[in-house]
């Protein structure tokens, strides 16, 4: 029997409480009492501490974790939001990691400080997704889709035969062909060297915290409006005056930048880079990330990540 | 949005098809051998396989040699194994694999000791072989590892072992690129390099007077390497080298063949798929052409059989050789079948293994730092390779050469250089 | 001349297996709107069972039956196989989520098709095998065009492929079930008001599809010979490049656009450089969907909003 005036929920409250059991049971009720900023405290208190607990090969996995967390994140912007069919975007991804190495290794008699070759790589990055969202005007769908395999596909040509280009000289190999680029330098902020296991999982949660807010309140603005309204039926959409065109460039963008931003911390990570760490393949794994996750939703496409990164068969 | 409700089914397909894609590719070394491998399906890397030969060493005496009246402590140690064994080089890996079980078998029955394989699959990606070189350091029964093969995989995996613990010795069975052993303090390697290959196949090709040669790399590290090293000995000796290069994704070469110009003495093709070369030799036969195809030592391999074809190779067939015609006769009786990439594991098995036993037999438990320093120290006055084997103070094979051998036309091999 | 002609005969050849494969690709797209990913795998295996059915008969040095028996034998091994796993695909693997999003049938396409590479890994191991086909027929065996010699096995899967295209069109245009495909892949939901059984068109779409994929397959075997767990990759890769240049969906844009990347293969490596094939080839089919952005042959859909 239901009392007035309460309703189900509130007075259902007891038996929910009563539903944890066992040693576990107290801190989940205070889990559950927590206001929701705080739960989150309390999921990036886990993750933060986690390194410190676990040995130098799972640290590694956190890495390449967040790392994918990191490209899902922005694979979402282009395919979760704005619906844009994009299979070039592996690509970006070398494209900043090979920058960076180039310009962070021996490649170059110049080596570039960090905090002037992040900038230069993301907004390059950026300018590159520009270019690449041209087609996207004419083409749709798995139109659009080839074309953008086609642009992967030529990336990684390009990378494993630089040196051969017929109007590039031999000396001037930047890419260092398919032996790829070793012994790249770990990032410099201001004396700071991230160049430890701990220290690149640290930057990297940092880097994603703060990208998940940053998406979150594009997401919730006019833009991201735009985007839903452009993924669901880009047709109504333009009639309504929404800018079509500026949209699907803007989401690119947004990808692309993200995308150049975590290759040049794999580099940096891996100590190096070679062509086949951009093939196909790894697009596939980033694909499988944010479809498994639910593309569409920031917190989908993250535990997506931590889901096949933890599954390297996949 | 009714689209939503569909999801659970789809997660639910998807992840089912995953993990029996995962077994599939994780025990399909199961019919391979009589032991009884135990590997784990979907672990990220690292599978203890336990060797199934109940190692005697407790229960059997000392060796007469060791005089000191020390208790032998039972010699136990884990090595690692980075390899494809599954991916787009799996044929590679699948031997390899094999040779490092059929190693470790036959060293735990002569020596009494109880050495296990820790196995990992790096599908010939370097991101891969970083993350397994990472679990490897943190695994403390692990005193060095074999592999990985390829000079990127390398380039990963060392700087992980740099990074974290410059002790771990990693011996590379199939890494030929010039210079990469002195970059990293723990690496030996059991082949010889692009600079043994690369001279010897042009003093060859310049002595049967050679003036053109047609040069097609394949597009991988291993290619190009010793594409460069050739082409620097053939230009050196006044050869005119032409050059091409085809992914190693392609099958049909005909195209390229139409290419070949006629007055080419050589077509030379440093591949790492050798069954490419044989379609390779197939199309020229095909159109036409009857210029001799020169392999390097990735062709060295049954997928290729153009008689009249040239290879270089680095253990000149090695049944012929009598200590490691049984050794083969002994694997072929338990695996069906072998490549060019097999011996050297068994060679690089073998020099971790005997430099743990030594430790051993100084009464003291294996470590890196001291297996390291043992390996070093290598001293092996013959090898299934038919060669001695010692390192230079980079890690490198000490003395290690090539031949040149050619192919008849039941498919046997001659040495003709 | 001499060289033109042969690079001429390379690229048909080429091109033929594409189109076929391309064929495959285009069906099930006009009618489903899903990119069978596991298509590629379909044609592997359709070339390990020729493989299989050479190996039994004695190999290609000792055949145990006469060659064109042979070679029958192995093409009707490949039809029945990869139909069979074609169908059993669609049974399994996409008619449950034939109601669902599009992208749900998309990945479990990209499962079935690592699932089926897991498969072939774990049956066949990672060895390549051949079919050494030079030795069932010989390579001096063959008809002379001009200066050239065509190799009687290319005669074979040009001519076979060929073959196939046109059957193929004059049963999509001149019968009934074909009828009914066109109508399905027409509008789904007006042809099954129609009485059309659209469950069996779909499974009539896979069965043709695959059984080319697996004469693809044999022909691949027999005239480049090397046969392995990842061979589908590429060359699904290839064929769905072929089919959405030539405008997706469409049967004879399918064709065309395996012949035409045939071709510009051929061609690009004779004359220009082997080592930016494909960097050519994809720069050449950007330009085309710049131009024709719905592909050579591909309608334009009128779209209600």
């Amino acid at each position: 029997m239901s009392q007035i005036g309460v309703d189900q929920w509130v007075e259902q409250s007891d038996e929910r409480r009563d539903r944890y059991s066992g040693w576990t049971a107290p801190a989940r009720r205070a889990f559950d009492k927590l206001p929701t900023g705080w739960k989150l405290a309390v999921l990036l208190g886990a993750v933060a501490v986690y390194p410190l607990l676990v040995p130098q090969g799972e640290i590694r996995i956190g890495i390449t974790v967040l790392l994918l967390a990191m490209l899902a994140l922005g694979l979402n912007v282009v395919v979760g939001w704005a619906g844009l069919l994009d299979l070039g975007f592996v690509a970006f991804y070398g494209f900043g990691a090979y920058f960076y190495a180039i310009v962070a290794s021996d490649q170059l008699p110049a080596h570039w400080p960090t905090w002037i070759a992040i900038p230069i790589i993301v907004a390059a990055s950026a300018l590159l997704g520009a270019l690449l969202s041209l087609p996207s005007r004419r083409l749709v769908g798995d139109y659009l889709a080839i074309m953008t395999l086609f642009f992967a596909q030529i990336f990684v040509e390009l990378v494993r035969n630089f040196g051969r280009l017929p109007f590039v000289s031999e000396d001037l190999d930047l890419t260092g062909g398919p032996n790829g680029i070793p012994g790249v330098e770990a990032w410099d902020l201001f004396g700071f060297q991230i160049n430890s296991f701990k220290r690149h999982y640290y930057l990297l949660l940092i880097l994603t915290v703060v990208l998940i807010a940053g998406l979150h309140n594009l997401n919730a603005s006019r833009t991201g409006r735009a985007w839903r309204a452009l993924r669901e039926d880009t047709l109504a959409a333009e009639h309504m005056t929404t800018p079509v065109n500026k949209l699907k460039l803007l989401a690119f963008v947004v990808g692309a930048a993200i995308a150049g931003l975590a290759g040049s911390i794999f580099a940096a990570v891996q100590v190096g880079v070679f062509p086949n760490n951009f093939a196909l393949p790894f697009l596939i794994t980033i694909y499988a990330a944010v479809i498994l996750g639910g593309s569409g939703s920031i917190s989908g496409v993250v535990l997506g990540a931590v889901a096949i990164g933890y599954i390297p068969d996949a | 949005m009714k689209k939503r409700s569909q999801w659970p089914k789809l997660v639910l397909l998807f992840v089912a098809m995953a993990l029996v894609a995962a077994a599939c590719g994780g025990d399909d070394d199961a019919g391979a051998g009589g032991d009884t491998t135990t590997t784990a399906a979907a672990a990220p890397a690292a599978t203890t396989t336990a060797t199934t030969e109940a190692a005697p060493a407790t229960t059997m005496a000392p060796e007469p040699t060791t005089t000191t009246a020390v208790e032998m402590q039972p010699c136990v140690a884990s090595i690692g194994f980075i390899g494809p064994i599954t991916g787009p080089v799996a044929f590679i890996g699948e031997v390899q694999l094999n040779w490092m079980q059929y190693a470790v078998d036959v060293f735990n029955e002569e020596l009494s000791i109880d050495i296990s394989i820790v196995e990992g699959d790096n599908q010939f990606d370097t991101a891969q072989s970083a993350t397994l070189a990472a679990q490897f350091v943190d695994n403390a029964d692990m005193v060095a590892a074999v592999g990985p093969a390829g000079s990127d995989n390398v380039d990963a995996a060392g700087a992980v072992f740099e990074d974290l613990d410059s002790d771990f010795s990693f011996v590379s069975p199939s890494s030929t690129r010039v210079g990469i052993a002195a970059t990293y303090t723990g690496m030996f390697r059991t082949v010889p390099t692009d600079a043994e290959q690369g001279p010897t196949t042009a003093d060859y090709m310049i002595a049967q007077g050679a003036s053109k040669v047609f040069l097609i790399d394949d597009q991988s590290s291993y290619s190009t390497g010793l594409a460069d090293s050739t082409t620097a000995a053939l230009e050196a000796g006044g050869v005119e080298v032409v050059t091409e290069s085809v992914s190693q994704d392609v099958t049909d070469f005909s195209a390229l063949v139409s290419t070949i110009p006629d007055d080419a003495d050589f077509v030379y093709l440093p591949w790492q798929v050798a069954a490419n070369g044989q379609i390779f030799a197939n199309q020229m036969a095909e159109q036409g052409k009857t210029i001799r195809i020169f392999g390097s030592d990735g062709m060295d391999s049954e997928d290729f059989t153009a008689a009249g074809s040239l290879v270089a190779t680095f253990a000149p067939d090695i049944a012929g050789v009598a200590g490691s015609a049984d050794l083969l006769a002994g694997f072929l009786a338990e695996y069906e079948s072998t490549n060019t990439f097999g011996p050297p594991v068994f060679v690089a098995a073998q020099v971790i293994i005997e430099a743990t036993y030594r430790v051993c037999m100084t009464g003291a438990t294996p470590d890196r730092a001291s297996v390291q320093a043992e390996i070093r120290n290598t001293d092996l006055a013959d090898s299934i390779l038919g060669s001695p084997v010692s390192f230079t103070s980079d890690g490198d094979l000490a003395g290690g050469q090539f031949f040149i051998s050619e192919i008849q036309e039941d498919g046997t091999k001659k040495i003709a250089g | 001349m001499e060289f033109f002609l042969q690079q001429t005969v390379n690229g048909l050849t080429l091109g033929s297996v594409y189109a076929l494969l391309a064929l495959g690709y285009s069906m099930v797209y006009g009618i489903l709107k899903l990119l069978n990913f596991a298509h590629g795998e379909v044609y592997m295996f359709g070339a390990f069972a020729g493989y299989g059915v050479l190996t039994v008969l004695g190999g290609a040095s000792a055949p145990l039956v006469p060659i064109w028996l042979m070679i029958l034998l192995m093409f009707l091994a490949a039809i029945v196989v990869s139909s069979t796993i074609g169908v059993t695909l669609e049974r399994f693997a996409y008619r449950p989520l034939r109601n669902s999003t599009r992208i749900a049938p998309l990945i479990s396409a990209v499962g079935a098709s690592f699932f089926l590479q897991a498969a072939a890994l774990l049956l066949f191991t990672a060895n390549s095998r051949t079919y050494d086909a030079p030795k069932l027929i010989a390579i001096q065996t063959g008809i002379p065009i001009g200066p050239i010699r065509v190799w009687m096995v290319r005669v074979l899967v040009i001519v076979t492929s060929f073959t196939l295209m046109i059957l193929l069109t004059l049963w999509v245009n001149r019968t009934r079930t074909g009828k009914a495909v066109r109508a399905v892949s027409y509008d789904r939901e007006a042809a099954a008001m129609m009485g059309i059984d659209v469950d069996k068109v779909i499974v009539v779409t896979f069965l043709i599809g695959s059984a080319l994929a697996g004469v693809g397959g044999v022909m691949v075997g027999l005239v480049f010979g090397r046969v392995f767990h990842l061979m589908g990759f590429v060359a699904g890769l290839k064929a769905f490049t072929a089919a959405v240049v030539g405008g997706i969906g469409s049967i004879p844009g399918a064709m065309f656009g395996g012949l035409l990347i045939g071709f510009a293969e051929a061609y690009t490596t004779g004359y220009l450089s082997s080592t930016f094939q494909n960097l050519i080839v994809f720069g050449l089919l950007i330009v085309v969907l710049l131009v024709r952005p719905r592909g050579l042959f591909g309608r334009q859909e009128l779209v209600k909003v």
